[in-house]
């Protein structure tokens, strides 16, 4: 079973909206955008990684990736504070963690993702 | 009235010693925003010409590998570095600091990912979506770098 890109973008959303209050216009679709882009990746990366085309570290690395991508992303737009968008951005991800422990076949991406948030909480900005 | 204009004398010179002090602290309470860097500018740029080139040559069928596309590799993570110290050189560039080493961390381990397998390509989609998320925060970066105050 593959993640399905649109609901997870709006979960990822509404979990990165419910940690930043008080979002302008401009900011309200950086982080829209954002989490679009941040959902479509992390669907490719599962699909590829179910399809053994992609090893648990490579997944892990390029998860990874695409969340410090979100928050270069993010952390540009003006009047938002660095820590509101970390925590944005992993609450976008634990709630992958629970989309992908909640799909039936997609436990494997559990830990790879938790993996991924504390790489990403130990070394962020 | 001697008396009235010393009094009014020391009440200009008490607000000039208040005034005097405000301008001690205020530049630590209130920073001043960081102004426009034509060379920041310039340096997102470069980096988003060359990482663009890594990307494309990543997502073709042939000549995909790790292995092939390794000095173009090394040219965006200079051009990153650049853009992190020449960023470092103008004074309160907090969130552009911030985003440059995010975006550096980002491309890192994308890096690691494709050199896992050094004689293999990512499977395609991978360097698009890579791509995509790239530019979205080279763009951002950039429209920060504009945003801020010239001169």
């Amino acid at each position: 079973m593959t993640i399905n890109v649109k609901t997870v973008a709006a979960q990822v959303l509404a979990a990165m909206q419910g940690k930043l209050t008080g979002l302008s216009t401009t900011q309200a679709t950086a982080v829209e955008t954002a989490a679009g882009v941040l959902a479509k990746s992390l669907a490719d990366i599962e699909a590829y990684h179910l399809a053994k085309e992609l090893t648990d570290e490579q997944a892990s690395d390029l998860i990874s990736g695409a969340a410090d991508d979100a928050m270069a992303t993010l952390v540009t737009t003006a009047g938002m504070a660095a820590l509101d968008l970390k925590g944005a951005v992993v609450s976008g991800l634990l709630t992958l963690v629970q989309v992908a422990l909640g799909a039936s076949g997609l436990g494997w991406a559990g830990p790879i993702i938790q993996t991924a948030i504390t790489a990403f909480t130990q070394t962020g900005s | 009235m001697a008396i009235r204009q010393w009094r009014l004398l020391a009440g200009v010179g008490c607000a000039a010693l208040a005034l005097s002090a405000c301008q001690q602290i205020l530049p630590i309470v209130v920073a001043q925003p960081p102004k426009f860097d034509a060379a920041t500018a310039a340096d997102i740029a470069t980096a988003q010409k060359d990482a663009d080139v890594l990307f494309a040559a990543l997502s073709a069928t042939t000549g995909c590998s790790y292995a092939g596309n390794t000095a173009q590799f090394d040219l965006v993570d200079k051009d990153l570095a650049a853009l992190s110290t020449q960023a470092g050189t103008v004074p309160n560039n907090s969130f552009t600091l911030n985003g440059a080493g995010l975006l550096q961390k980002g491309f890192d381990k994308f890096r690691a990912a494709a050199a896992a397998k050094p004689a293999g390509c990512l499977p395609p989609g991978l360097a698009e979506d890579k791509k995509t998320s790239f530019d979205g925060a080279a763009a951002n970066l950039l429209a920060y770098e504009n945003a801020k105050p010239k001169g």
